[in-house]
């Protein structure tokens, strides 16, 4: 019996050393879970997230920061008075980074053949026009090194190397687009795949950086130059037919307008848009008193007829599934006017003002007229006004908020007797002059600058 | 492998069959035990051969019978709860019927003296070299809960509970000596020797448990074992003493033992009728003012937010003057009614009422025994409706002996359980959220109005809030009413579960025995949740079905040999083979926009739906061993190991772990030099043990967190804006942006524990202290990875944790003056918990609110709350503005921890007779709650804080200042018609308000503090500023029972008892009890924010034996 036992202890060692690991491998796997993708899905994805972060919660906080709109409860109460902290924007940086960078790179990493030149482009592209965005943001962020596993922790680029490493990438993009010209097999942006509007799109983008990094060079005739050569081949249909938007449709998380998701679905009431709570409706209100402008198309439509909110009925700006721009020609047409006017251009200024009015009026149903040389009494004053339209044309864009830093937020409006006014912070005496870095890059990177106490007032390297 | 266990099989199927042919040769051993002193028989006493499966209870009459026992010499062990333990060498003679009778002292240790090992064998608690809470069928009888790891509160040391809710059936989370994981500390539960399911029920859409954000209370799937059908729990707290289940122990193992039948002497049925009956009662309601209205800036405001409007008492007490007259909830213009209404009990009914009853059979002979029950629970919640639970549960126990030695026994029970929950938490349907919030004048009766508009058009059934008090379809509710939440958002939750054992026991010889047992847990978890349109979380409305099916089956393979080598020298040999594979599957449907309102939420009524699905399969595969050796009836030594593999680890790891355990229990008292001077008659020092265990065993990675997946792009920022891929041309992916890890390896926990157990005054003081430290390296942690890098996170064994404690145990009978007697057990444990290693990573979120995150930091006990603080300088003053209100920091920090310091359990039971008094007290102390209720009903004005008005002199209100810089006198100069500041006719000044002192000069705290400022929670207060004392004294049971011999109409006895639980609470936490928890059963403990209260409990038992 005793042997029997030594036969069975022995063998119940083998069936256990032996078996053990058999019976347990091959379940490593989720059944439902592919550990790769195709470049072109991949690429949608990655729009995805560009497109959360491009109009969702980065372009509330630069709305108000700007005063296009009102935080009215909860956290967006305190938004409006500057009160952030570093847990407010984790979310938004990790979609930065994590979400589009990233699913960017993957694209171009499978973007091998030039067959695929053109979805290698258009990743390049977009991830140019976000990577400016980033730059514009926060300042110093992390580029050369960034997506590059196994590093985990990438350096801070400097601001201003990661405006020109961005321009370099659309260059890129503009190279490998124009290679190969056939439309995209898919894309969630209204460009549809063109591979011309895409190209128009970079253009656009590097005026828009080139403009961005011009304060910092004492806006040299290099570089407004430099603008006015990408501008020129940039997004410029006074129809807005070249425009880059953000498609949506009518499905609750899943496609609405991100805006409409946010003032009717997920968050009523913790922003509105009054007269007294914002400067651009009582600017857009005081246009008419230049004899020239009539701004109620524009007003309306994205302003309820109340003006206590934004207009999200089916006509307005947004309605469940309205677009979002992401680049209008109107833009492009300000970069080149103002680009002009800094070089003393001012017939070609009010060129390209008149084209930007005329662009409102085909798109928002304005019906202004147009500007004369006589209309202007100085070049500071068609500069003036060349800015007033900037800031309304950028409406609800984080682009509002980069412009405006970098122009000191030196918009102003007369009023009916004549007065200038000029807007003021919502708190104390100085504007916010960036977004603030997150909570989750400093607590796992160490190379993330430190946020002094009152960060959020320290201007970028741009702006300085 | 197959082949391999098929060769196993076959081994062991001819070495039964070469044994049956032997001869055997048998005898019976039977007699009868009774109490020493009052000669009453003892029912229930354990009888049984040491070191053998041969054992039996004894019945009615006290009368125990073991039947076919081989023939040998055994020592026979005779344990009973209250008794001194018996042992005496017997020898038993083929056909022979060796007769014994015993008569038991009895003993103020109450503690049954044999313990239900790990794996289902059976060990004298004084060999043990490790310490064993236990808790057994009598105590689960009084206290009245209806689950498991509810009875364990305040009943060991280093058992720590939080009983986190009063919703029906929901879950009590359990933590055994500190937590070894940042994942689940909960700890395996093992019935009937084979592991089951015992997490939460929780899905994508309910969410209920995991997430802080969760919707409804989260329910235990541990609550479908009956507490009925319990006959012992043991609580095995760490590896030290559960290193034998390996890898899924090291959170410690709850083994729970099912009733069997038992022979029934004369009888061969036994019936016991039982029934309970419960009443719930809101345990404490919240705190909230009725004196001020809604509105803002002292003035009346029928649609306001808040509750900063006009002090009630001022009003003219008339009818309230309304915007029209064809509709009796118009819009209010001028607001006369002082009506008040408490919104922290409107929602309650008047009788929460459970019936729990059942039927109990019994019985058996020689060759089998059998228990069968069935139980039937009818629980009614304390909110007017749609709460409840109800179970259905039927256990069928039956043992057969087919030969001499060989035993089959099964076990089965099938549960089916449903039930209703309500909203809770930061959700705008939630029921104290909008409970709380409403102002005090509201009355959130009628909850559902006929709209009529200005001109007469009629819009039937909308919901009517405090928001939208008229009912305006056209407007938003803001957060549901209470009343139609509770109404009109039906949770439900439907499980039938079908689980059981089967064993197969043979013994070739009376020193070697094969068990072979098999158990399966199989059940479905049909989960359904819907918001009708015009609610506030839905305005088209949601409707949510979930279906989980989990599966697990555990196979075990044991021998056993047993031998004494010499008279002084006796040992065990255990070697099994374990297999396991467990499968979770769900799938999910949600569905936005109904197309007809008022037909049914159904799928093919909605414009969109989002189907989810998941589907998990693991397996694990053990090899272990447990020798123990007896050494001069003085010396226990034990070792166990297992060897084991599991599926869940990532391909570059080591597959295969081994998990070792030893352990020594030392009888000093034993020793013939302490026998003979110390103990002696053992009226003074009576017994003596000194006990040391090391163990090791781990926690498994969760499925498939080895490789990067891709998936449908679904982005979501933190507001609730999404998008998702499915929706675009072609459909949209993205890289997970959680990084697989190939490494993945399980978390090791060693333990190191000793102690002593004294026994003093022939047992009637017994004193127990353990030391322990566990240390877990390798823990399993989605470390947080910088987004630059392209991921978000990644699972790796990246943190090591630690915790140190202490546990005592005293055990008085202070006072027996027969019939009386008055025992006291202490309970005291003390548990240090410390992350030491979080691979460079600062902090991780443990689930929480932004600026209110439980987090693993270095250098702290897990669970820290993490968040926003005043802002300090440098020498760490608070740092003030220019008017001398407090500013906030930018950034977060460590602002307390919610573990306690220690926590105790006060047991007094005392004895007259039959009549037995048991009265429970359960202390917790220091551990930090974040009372977010608090701050948010600041901000909203409805807090009972916020009751207050203060006069100040003129002078003041020309220099005292609000947190907007202005004093009062600007306030009142700036606008005759404000209503904020009241001039009186002495010049005085009154308002809602007090002077408050920051640290500055003198401040006036009023609404522009608590509603604009960091004085409340919504608009800015730094978490810092609620983080509140959570340490209890809580009167956990008062239980009265009368056990009466009652010999009429057939019937036996009948236990009669009355229990109150939760009765009483002593605390200085503000909000309704510091154990409630947002968290549920998670790591993320210390959250007040709107959860649904806690409750107390009367509960009235009686049960009948026939």
């Amino acid at each position: 019996m005793r042997k029997i036992i030594l036969v069975l202890t022995v063998s119940i060692f083998i069936a256990g050393l032996v078996g053990c690991e058999k019976f347990v491998s091959g379940f490593d796997s989720n059944p439902l879970s592919p550990v790769d993708a195709s470049a072109s899905t991949t690429f949608i994805g990655a729009e995805l997230n560009y497109v959360l972060f491009t109009e969702a919660y980065p372009a509330f906080v630069s709305a108000m920061w700007t005063q296009q709109i009102h935080g009215a409860d909860r956290q967006f109460l305190q938004l409006q008075t500057y009160q952030t902290t570093t847990d407010d924007i984790s979310n938004d940086w990790n979609i930065a980074y994590a979400g589009a960078l990233s699913n960017l790179r993957i694209v171009q990493g499978k973007c091998t053949s030039p067959a695929l030149a053109n979805l290698k482009g258009a990743a390049e592209i977009l991830e140019g026009l976000h990577m400016g965005n980033v730059a514009a943001l926060f300042g110093d962020v992390p580029y050369s090194q960034a997506i590059q596993y196994p590093n985990l922790t990438p350096v801070f680029d400097g601001q201003m190397a990661v405006y020109t490493a961005a321009l370099g990438v659309l260059d890129q993009g503009i190279t490998d687009f124009n290679s190969n010209l056939a439309p995209l097999a898919q894309d969630m942006l209204s460009l549809a795949g063109v591979g011309t509007r895409w190209v128009k799109l970079a253009h656009s983008a590097k005026a828009r950086y080139l403009m961005h990094t011009a304060r910092s060079q004492g806006y040299s005739a290099t570089v407004l130059n430099q603008v006015i050569a990408e501008a020129q081949q940039g997004i410029l249909s006074t129809t807005g037919s070249e425009d880059a938007n953000a498609t949506h449709g009518t499905v609750q998380s899943q496609n609405q307008n991100l805006w409409y998701s946010f003032m009717v679905v997920d968050r009523s009431g913790y922003m509105d848009a009054t007269v007294a709570g914002t400067f651009a409706i009582p600017m857009m209100q005081a246009r008419k008193f230049d004899g020239k402008s009539n701004e109620a198309g524009r007003l309306g439509f994205y302003f309820n007829s109340t003006l206590t909110n934004l207009n999200t009925t089916t006509t307005g700006a947004y309605a469940v599934s309205a677009s979002y721009p992401i680049f209008r020609a109107s833009e492009t047409h300000l970069l080149i006017a103002e680009a002009y006017i800094r070089l003393g251009n001012t017939a070609s200024a009010l060129t390209e003002l008149n084209n930007a009015r005329t662009y409102n009026n085909s798109v928002f149903k304005n019906t202004s007229t147009l500007y004369v040389a006589s209309d202007f009494a100085t070049p500071a004053a068609l500069q003036q006004a060349i800015l007033n339209e900037t800031y309304l044309s950028l409406m609800h864009q984080v682009e509002a908020f980069n412009f405006m830093r970098r122009i000191d937020y030196a918009i102003s409006y007369k009023d009916s007797a004549g007065t200038t006014k000029t807007i003021a912070p919502t708190r104390g005496t100085i504007f916010p002059q960036r977004f603030i870095y997150s909570t989750s890059e400093a607590t796992t990177n160490p190379n993330q600058p430190a946020v002094p106490t009152d960060g959020l007032y320290i201007r970028t390297p741009a702006n300085r | 492998m197959r082949k391999l266990c098929w060769y196993f099989f076959v081994s062991l199927g001819v070495l039964a069959l070469a044994a049956s042919f032997a001869l055997a040769q048998i005898g019976t051993v039977k007699g009868t035990i009774n109490d020493a002193q009052t000669g009453e028989a003892l029912v229930g006493a354990n009888v049984f051969l040491e070191r053998t499966a041969f054992g039996a209870a004894t019945d009615v009459n006290g009368v125990y019978t073991i039947q076919n026992v081989l023939q040998g010499n055994y020592t026979l062990v005779v344990s009973y709860i209250g008794y001194e333990p018996f042992r005496q060498a017997i020898s038993v003679k083929s056909d022979r019927t060796t007769t014994l009778d015993i008569k038991l002292n009895a003993s103020a240790v109450t503690l049954s003296g044999v313990v239900v090992t790990a794996i289902g064998t059976r060990i004298e608690r004084e060999k043990m070299g490790t310490s064993v809470s236990s808790v057994n069928a009598a105590s689960l009888a009084t206290v009245g809960v209806h689950d498991v790891v509810t009875s364990l509160e305040a009943k060991g040391p280093g058992i720590q509970t939080l009983e986190s809710t009063g919703d029906p059936g929901g879950a009590t989370k359990i933590v055994l000596r500190g937590a070894r994981s940042l994942g689940s500390n909960q700890p395996l539960i093992v019935v009937d020797g084979v592991p089951i399911f015992s997490g939460n029920s929780i899905g994508g859409g309910l969410s209920g448990g995991g997430g802080v954000s969760s919707t409804v209370a989260a329910e235990s799937r541990i609550n479908d074992i009956n507490p009925d059908d319990i006959e012992s729990i043991e609580v095995f707290k760490g590896p030290s003493a559960s290193a034998l289940w390996g890898s899924r122990a090291a959170n410690g193992v709850i083994v729970i033992t099912t009733k069997s039948g038992g022979q029934t002497g004369s009888k061969k049925l036994s019936v016991t009728v039982h029934s309970k009956m419960y009443a719930d009662q809101l345990l404490r309601p919240y705190p909230l003012q009725t004196r001020f209205g809604q509105g803002i800036d002292g003035v009346y405001s029928s649609s306001g937010l808040r509750s900063w409007g006009d002090p009630i008492w001022m009003r003219s007490g008339a009818a309230d003057s309304l915007q029209r007259t064809n509709y009796d909830y118009a819009p209010i213009l001028k607001k006369n009614s002082t009506a008040t209404f408490d919104h922290a009990q409107d929602f309650l009914r008047d009788n929460a009422l459970t019936a729990d009853y059942g039927v109990t059979l019994r019985g058996g002979d020689e060759w089998s025994d059998f228990y069968l029950d069935f139980s039937q629970l009818n629980q009614t919640g304390i909110y007017l409706t749609n709460s409840d639970l109800h179970r259905t549960s039927i256990r069928a126990n039956a043992t057969r002996r087919f030969t001499e030695n060989i035993i089959a026994k099964v076990t089965a029970s099938y549960v089916k359980s449903s039930t209703k929950r309500v909203q809770q938490g930061s959700n705008a349907s939630g029921l104290a959220l909008g409970g709380y919030r409403t102002p005090p004048d509201f009355n959130n009766n009628p909850y559902l109005v006929d709209f009529i508009s200005p001109t007469g058009t009629v819009t039937l059934g909308v919901q009517r809030t405090y928001r939208n008090a008229s009912g305006d379809p056209k407007g938003t509710p803001g957060f549901d009413n209470p009343l139609y939440m509770i109404n009109y958002i039906p949770t439900q939750l439907n499980t039938d579960r079908l689980l059981g054992t089967a064993e197969l026991t043979y013994e070739p010889a009376k020193w070697l025995n094969f068990i072979y047992r098999v158990g399966a847990d199989y059940y479905t978890d049909r989960q359904f949740t819907t918001f009708p349109p015009g609610d506030a979380n839905n305005p088209t409305g949601f409707t949510y079905r979930n279906a989980n099916t989990n599966y697990m089956f555990n196979s075990d393979l044991l021998a056993t040999a047993n031998q004494e080598l010499t008279n002084d020298v006796s040992g065990t040999l255990t070697v099994g083979f374990h297999l396991d594979h467990r499968r979770t599957d769900n799938t999910n449907v949600g569905a936005t926009a109904f197309v007809l309102l008022d037909a049914p939420a159904t799928f093919s009524n909605s414009l969109n739906y989002t189907p989810g699905e998941a589907l998990t399969i693991t397996r694990s595969a053990a090899l272990y061993g447990e020798a123990s050796f007896d050494l001069f009836k003085q010396v226990y030594v034990k070792g166990t190991g297992r060897m084991e593999s599991a599926s869940t680890y990532g391909p570059d790891a080591k597959q295969t772990y081994f998990y070792p355990s030893a352990s020594v229990a030392w009888q000093f008292s034993e020793l013939p030099f302490i026998k003979e001077n110390l103990v002696k008659d053992a009226s003074i020092f009576s017994f003596g043990k000194l006990r040391f265990a090391y163990g090791e065993a781990a926690n498994q990675p969760g499925a498939y967190q080895t490789k990067t997946y891709f998936g449908v792009s679904n982005p979501q920022n933190g507001w609730g804006e999404a998008l998702r891929g499915t929706q675009y041309t072609g459909g949209g992916t993205s890289r997970s942006t959680s990084l697989g890890n190939s490494l993945l390896g399980p978390e090791m926990t060693s333990e190191t524990e000793f102690g002593f157990d004294f026994r003093f005054l022939n047992d009637r003081i017994s004193l127990s202290a353990s030391k322990y430290v566990n240390k877990t390296t390798d823990a399993l942690l989605a470390v947080s990875v910088a987004a630059s890098s392209g991921y978000t996170s990644r699972t790796a064994n990246a943190a090591k944790m630690e915790n140190k404690g202490t546990e005592l145990q005293l055990i008085a009978e202070w006072l027996r003056i027969e019939p009386f007697s008055w025992t006291t057990t202490v309970n005291w444990s003390q548990n240090f918990n410390k992350v030491t290693d979080l691979s460079g990573v600062t902090q991780v979120n443990l689930g929480g609110f932004v600026g209110a995150l439980p987090s693993a930091v270095l250098n702290q006990p897990l669970g820290v709350m993490y968040g926003t603080r005043w802002a300090r300088n440098a020498a760490g003053a608070v740092l003030l503005d220019t008017n001398g209100f407090r500013l906030v920091d930018a950034t977060s920090g460590v602002i307390g921890d919610p573990n306690p310091i220690w926590r105790a359990g006060l047991i007094n039971t005392l004895r007259y007779e039959r009549l037995t008094l048991n009265v429970v007290l359960d202390i917790s102390r220091g551990g930090k709650v974040w009372n977010g209720t608090k701050g948010a009903l600041y901000s909203y004005g409805t807090d009972k804080d916020m009751d207050m008005w203060t006069t100040i002199t003129a002078a003041q209100a020309a220099s005292l200042r609000t947190w907007s810089g202005k004093t009062p006198s600007q306030y009142i100069s700036a606008s005759a018609t404000q209503k904020r500041f009241y001039t009186n006719a002495d010049g005085t000044v009154s308002f809602r308000g007090k002077i408050g002192n920051l640290g500055g000069p003198d401040v006036i705290l009023d609404q522009d503090w608590y509603n604009l400022g960091p004085g409340g929670g919504i608009n800015g207060a730094p978490t810092e500023a609620f983080m509140e004392d959570g340490s209890y004294v809580k009167l956990r049971e008062v239980s009265l029972s009368y056990t009466f011999p009652l010999r009429y109409w057939g019937m036996q006895s009948a236990t009669v008892s009355v229990t109150g639980r939760n009765l009483a609470i002593w605390t200085n936490y503000t909000g309704v009890d510091p154990e409630t928890n947002l968290g549920g059963t998670g790591n993320n403990i210390g959250i007040d924010y709107y959860n649904n209260p806690t409750t107390k409990t009367w509960i009235v038992s009686l049960q009948i034996e026939y």
